[in-house]
């Protein structure tokens, strides 16, 4: 069965084709393998990001069960820590401005994707 | 939570009339394809700066020492995110790779987390799980990038979802014992050697959210190579970020199960086409079978990529946004729209998986 997109009132049962996911991913390496084997064809080429991901593969490769996607809601960490880190305004005397952001004022939506 | 962009343009952005429910299966095939495209794309980022194919990705020959010394550097990046197109059949796709600026973060971070945790489904918050790993990620990320104390933030001025991602990022950086000072664009100085923040303080380490390719085309962009500054995303997510790149992608890696063909050329991919602009965002001058929109991308190359129609699912078309933190999978957000084109006005929906 496929994803579901689930009213809340009323369950959507998709129409997924039927094929088994679990099966699906057993033929795909798994995340931890996927990163190791990065890290090797990383130092095997002596790219310039093998230490990153090599550190990425380690610290990674302890997963178990779906405990890896609990998001932290113990933690508490996640309430604003921006107080008194606002922007800031001083004297721009020495410094021309002005330089970056020309392309973005043309765009009145984001400038991301 | 200082959700400041749950409208858009009038219209609702953050949509919980619905949710999208996976198994722990399917969550594990996604976790799997993210960590294998980003494998093949580090080697194909490998690849093209050790061929200086910056020609065929559209990067201009001025910008592409900055681009290959930031690779050379190993200047680490910090996010990314892959959009992917899977009906939970066969194996998810890669559309494109948001390398540079993607967005639609804190609502995949935080505020995904907070409905799950006040769903009331009769089953209880703890009777799911929910792959998003990123808040925690995102904190842990920082200290690893190996930057100064103080990381300035920036974006242009006057997008709320612009300044609501950025300011969820100084929040994660913040956490992990940086001083997070924000700054517009247009606010950033140049005293002839450094840029200079409004204290005239020297920007060490700058997070943007602003186009790399905007950047090196603007009045500033010519100090960029001057400077000491270390940029997040760094230079050489230009590669990535170019929609070129999936056709280096294919040519590298033909036939792979998590990737749709694609050329610099229409016609090659045997099939029902989409061309895409390769500096394009948000859904602008896509043209495919049924499909022509508008957008200020029109002079732009395109790159031809095989068309393959986003699920449907309640009537809705979903893309599987796909975290990339520090390297590896964090988890998943998910925007859908009413039509089978994405755009900055689709919504986004929470999911869980049990």
């Amino acid at each position: 069965m496929g994803p579901m997109r689930m009213a809340h009132t009323i369950t959507l049962v998709l129409l997924g084709g039927g094929v088994m996911l679990g099966g699906a991913a057993m033929m795909m390496p798994s995340p931890g393998a996927a990163r190791q084997r990065e890290c090797q064809e990383a130092r095997a080429q002596a790219r310039p990001d093998a230490d990153q991901i090599c550190a990425s593969a380690r610290s990674s490769s302890t997963r178990t069960g779906g405990s890896m996607f609990y998001a932290g809601g113990g933690t508490g960490s996640r309430g604003p820590a921006l107080a008194g880190a606002a922007g800031f305004r001083g004297d721009p005397s020495a410094s021309s401005r002005g330089g970056f952001g020309g392309i973005g004022r043309a765009f009145s939506s984001s400038s991301g994707g | 939570m200082g959700f400041a962009f749950a409208d858009i343009a009038g219209e609702p952005y953050w949509d919980e009339s619905a949710y999208y429910r996976f198994t722990e299966g399917e969550i594990d095939a996604l976790e799997a394809a993210t960590a294998e495209v980003e494998r093949i794309s580090r080697a194909a980022v490998a690849h093209a700066v050790a061929h200086d194919l910056n020609g065929p990705l559209g990067i201009p020959d001025g910008a592409w020492p900055i681009v290959k010394r930031s690779w050379q550097r190993a200047e680490p990046s910090l996010y990314g995110r892959l959009d992917l197109r899977w009906d939970g059949t066969g194996e998810p796709k890669l559309l494109e790779y948001n390398a540079d600026t993607p967005t639609a973060l804190f609502e995949a971070a935080v505020v995904q987390w907070e409905w799950l945790q006040c769903l009331d489904d009769g089953r209880g918050p703890e009777q799911h799980d929910q792959f998003n790993g990123l808040h925690e990620a995102l904190i842990g990320a920082w200290g690893r990038l190996g930057l100064p104390p103080t990381v300035h933030f920036c974006c242009a001025a006057g997008s709320a979802e612009d300044r609501g991602t950025v300011d969820y990022l100084r929040d994660t950086a913040i956490q992990a014992g940086h001083e997070a000072p924000f700054l517009t664009m247009e606010e950033i100085g140049w005293n002839g050697a450094i840029f200079t923040d409004l204290e005239e303080r020297p920007i060490e380490a700058m997070f943007k959210l602003y186009p790399w390719d905007w950047l090196l085309r603007e009045d500033f962009g010519a100090n960029i190579a001057k400077a000491r500054t270390r940029w997040i995303e760094p230079a050489w997510r230009l590669i990535p970020a170019s929609k070129a790149f999936l056709s280096l992608l294919w040519h590298l890696f033909p036939d792979h199960p998590n990737l749709l063909a694609a050329h610099l050329e229409p016609g090659l991919t045997g099939g029902p086409e989409i061309a895409k602009p390769i500096w394009g965002r948000e859904g602008s001058n896509i043209s495919a079978p049924g499909i022509e929109t508008d957008g200020p991308y029109a002079d732009q190359p395109r790159v031809w990529q095989a068309y393959a129609e986003l699920p449907r699912f309640g009537g809705r078309y979903p893309v599987i946004g796909s975290w990339i933190i520090d390297g590896a999978p964090a988890g998943i957000g998910i925007r859908e729209d009413a039509t089978p084109v994405t755009r900055d006005t689709s919504r986004f929906v929470p999911h869980l998986f049990d």
